[in-house]
């Protein structure tokens, strides 16, 4: 190959290569972070989501327990849903229009467990394998003490509930030991 | 090939042997580099060809190496961004829930005594909150905060594409918060704490 004929043209397609090389640089960078961060934050979202309704119900069943151990009838009939038609709101007193909870200080434990175990305040969000499964371990424990303190509370497992226990069960490996003694133990406080 | 030490950009070097498209090393395949070219760039006909040809094949490469690199450090800024919404649209969802379950077990408990009484003021807020949670349901999912997302900066700013989602959700969240009341939910864990120490 003669290079002193092509040395000119084959320097221009250089100086063109990357010139465009150059834009699809900054193009590309954008499309790619754009592109995984949508995702992760579906995926993050997902995966915590049921992470915040085990909370959520902790919360509610930390007040039936407070509330059953108050006067029953000490401010009975404050507002449950205050406010007009355009701000609701919807108060922990509701929690007095619900039936009496079932005494016992294994319950009690199980709910402040589960609070414990879901406390968003405790929890590292970011994306590395150490804080990922710190979720998943805590998450799969508190679906089986959700699942304890559901049937105390004597409530009905619904569809949605089901199919969480169930695949949690599917994952399910060690768990702790103690979930199926309490598991019998609460069956029994059930009324 | 006696032209490597030409190169001006060492990425060159690197792209040589994965794209198969035209990178300066196989130069001599491409169609621009026809023995009509070799008289020079100063032939005007042909440059415009040649350059789109080859600001293409750079373009294309350049796209290409650099979308790898940056999916994943999206990936990493956009995790913590939808957990943290998530874990509170959960709390949101799962208080409702737990309320609408307490409430059911009521109805189907309750005693002959008062029981007019008792359903005219219990179904009514019952009702009240089931409908709440449909709505909510409805305006927390992934597809109504989320949708519509593309991930590219909106015209005129330059934020990350993960503060966008954030803000937009906020808002939605925010409100349910408010509506549900999280923040007097939330007393009982505090004292729960003060007991405890």
């Amino acid at each position: 190959m003669d290079s002193d004929i092509f040395d000119g043209l084959l320097q221009l397609e250089d100086e063109f290569y990357n010139e465009g090389y150059k834009l699809g640089v900054t193009d590309g960078a954008q499309a790619g972070y754009a592109e995984g961060n949508v995702f992760a934050i579906e995926k993050g979202f997902e995966k915590l989501l049921e992470f915040g309704r085990l909370y959520g119900k902790g919360l509610v069943w930390a007040q039936r327990l407070v509330v059953s151990e108050q006067d029953q009838t000490a401010e009975y009939g404050a507002n449950i849903v205050s406010g007009g038609a355009e701000e609701l709101s919807v108060e922990p007193a509701v929690c007095r229009e619900m039936p009496c909870v079932p005494k016992g200080t294994r319950l009690r434990k199980n709910v402040r467990v589960l609070l414990e175990q879901v406390d968003p305040s405790t929890l590292s969000l970011d994306n590395t394998p150490d804080a990922i499964s710190e979720v998943e371990e805590r998450l799969k424990g508190a679906v089986l003490k959700a699942k304890l303190i559901q049937r105390a509370f004597g409530e009905r497992e619904t569809a949605s509930d089901s199919i969480h226990l169930q695949s949690a069960k599917d994952t399910q490996t060690s768990g702790d030991g103690s979930g199926s003694i309490e598991d019998s133990s609460s069956l029994r406080v059930r009324h | 090939m006696g032209n490597t030490g030409q190169r001006p950009l060492a990425e060159n070097d690197l792209l040589d042997d994965i794209f198969a498209t035209s990178p300066p090393g196989s130069r001599t395949l491409s169609p621009g580099a026809s023995p009509q070219d070799a008289v020079g760039p100063d032939e005007p006909s042909d440059l415009p060809s040649l350059r789109r040809q080859h600001v293409t094949a750079g373009y294309r490469d350049g796209v290409f190496f650099a979308r790898n690199q940056h999916v994943q450090s999206g990936f990493d800024a956009g995790f913590p961004v939808g957990a943290q919404l998530g874990i509170r649209v959960g709390t949101v969802l799962g208080i409702l829930e737990g309320v609408i379950k307490g409430l059911d077990n009521k109805r189907g408990s309750s005693s002959s005594q008062s029981i007019e009484e008792q359903k005219t003021a219990g179904s009514l807020e019952g009702e009240q909150i089931r409908r709440l949670y449909t709505v909510a349901t409805k305006e927390l999912s992934l597809a109504s905060m989320f949708g519509g997302m593309d991930g590219n900066p909106a015209a005129g700013g330059d934020d990350k594409p993960e503060m966008q989602a954030k803000r937009k959700a906020e808002m939605i969240v925010a409100k349910w918060e408010k509506i549900v009341g999280v923040p007097k939910w939330e007393e009982i864990v505090d004292d729960k704490a003060v007991e405890q120490s």
